[in-house]
């Protein structure tokens, strides 16, 4: 695999340089990256998943924009018309979204969400908020845990949500006791930090090692950027 | 609410980026190592807020509770919130990477706004303030995400215009479970709110 801190800054510049991308033209060149790695796609469910969530906002886009923007009229639906530019418009915009979910699927999201924050931290963010990300990230499913296990008590007592004042309570409380437990693991979890002279360092038994292979890859993600720079000077 | 990779202006994202840039300093500034656990733990906790599903007329929807993680945590809701987005987008993809700013700011601003405007009236009435504070942060909140779109360009008017109809509800269902939220907490560990003395 890619040394993670590498993936994060290749998918970090992919993504704002096609997130800026305002000519048609150019989306052809920024295609190459995410054909190559879509090789690598292993978890095709969690794809076809994150390809739905990406695509759901796109497609409310779709409903409204391509009416929206005036010019030459194409198709008319039900006496709304849609224009070329406001398709054309739409259409940039799906490419641009699809483009970045694809490179960043395979790049970031593809990993664990521990590794990912690891790589930030050797990015230099600052150290308190990578703290809290790692602690927040390690607590999660501990959380979640709780939270399963008094939805699973509620549900023996034969609660069913229902568009009532009773629903809104129950799970007003419901949370309100997650937020509780939340508050008292975190007095524990204080307590275990002073006793083992917690310092400020998460250390983990994984390190990241710079490979060969990692150079290779990243002389390469340069030049495919500079390619793309002084295609658009030109 | 997340807007999604793609959509937005250069200029939008570059505002967005800053703004949360400068609240996640400010939180981040007079966070002491006392409180990492506090804060990462609440974090968690309204992460896993958003996994709760509740139901409002013939559909469903999540609960975001900014108003309620403004009232609780202050400025370090920027981090808190920031942490959350960040999660959401790299496991299930809501939002993205270059709108991460963006969305933020969105969720954020509302929720350090309802802290200096709703928690000095807490004490007087629990559930009135948190009604309020829920509901003016998601109302708020889609206005954000409304002016982000607007200002990217102008005929995402209708859309943000639905976004911010449809919320209307959602916001109305949030203050109610926010205001219980606080009763809840006031009767049983008020130090969650007020802080340990």
């Amino acid at each position: 695999m890619i040394d993670p801190r590498l993936r994060l800054i290749i998918g970090f510049f992919y993504s704002i340089f096609v997130a800026l991308e305002k000519d048609f033209g150019f989306l052809g060149y920024y295609s190459i990256l995410p054909l190559i790695l879509s090789i690598f796609i292993s978890d095709f469910s969690k794809f076809l998943k994150g390809f739905i969530t990406v695509n759901f906002f796109i497609v409310l886009m779709w409903i409204f924009l391509p009416f929206s923007i005036p010019g030459k009229e194409v198709v008319k639906i039900l006496k709304l018309s849609a224009t070329y530019e406001g398709i054309r418009y739409s259409t940039l915009i799906t490419i641009k979204a699809n483009l970045i979910f694809i490179t960043n699927f395979i790049l970031i999201f593809s990993s664990h969400p521990i590794i990912t924050i690891h790589a930030l931290h050797h990015l230099h963010l600052p150290k308190k908020l990578v703290n809290i990300f790692f602690l927040s990230t390690r607590y999660i499913p501990v959380i979640e845990d709780e939270k399963n296990r008094l939805e699973r008590a509620m549900k023996i007592r034969c609660f069913k949500p229902k568009n009532d004042i009773h629903t809104y309570k129950t799970i007003g409380n419901l949370f309100g006791l997650i937020v509780l437990r939340a508050y008292e693991k975190s007095k524990i979890i204080y307590k275990a930090m002073i006793l083992r002279n917690f310092s400020g360092i998460f250390w983990t038994y994984h390190h990241f090692i710079w490979k060969k292979r990692d150079t290779f890859i990243c002389l390469c993600a340069i030049i495919y950027f500079l390619w793309i720079i002084y295609l658009k000077i030109h | 609410m997340h807007i999604s990779e793609g959509i937005l202006s250069g200029q939008i994202l570059g505002i967005g980026a800053s703004i949360t840039l400068a609240g996640t300093f400010i939180g981040l500034k007079d966070l002491k190592f006392e409180d990492y656990p506090k804060v990462s733990l609440l974090s968690s906790a309204f992460f896993v807020a958003s996994l709760i599903h509740i139901p409002i007329g013939p559909t469903s929807t999540h609960l975001v509770l900014n108003g309620l993680v403004g009232i609780i945590l202050g400025w370090k809701s920027f981090p808190s919130i920031l942490l959350a987005l960040f999660l959401q987008a790299i496991l299930f993809q809501f939002g993205g990477l270059t709108s991460l700013g963006v969305n933020t700011a969105n969720m954020a601003i509302p929720a350090v706004i309802s802290y200096y405007l709703f928690r000095p009236f807490l004490k007087k009435n629990y559930f009135f303030s948190g009604f309020l504070s829920g509901f003016f942060s998601i109302i708020f909140s889609c206005f954000l995400v409304a002016f982000s779109l607007y200002f990217t360009e102008k005929y995402f008017i209708n859309l943000a215009k639905t976004i911010f109809i449809a919320h209307i509800p959602v916001s109305i269902v949030e203050g109610i479970i926010t205001g219980f939220i606080l009763t809840f907490l006031n009767k049983t560990k008020k130090e969650i709110i007020w802080g340990e003395k």
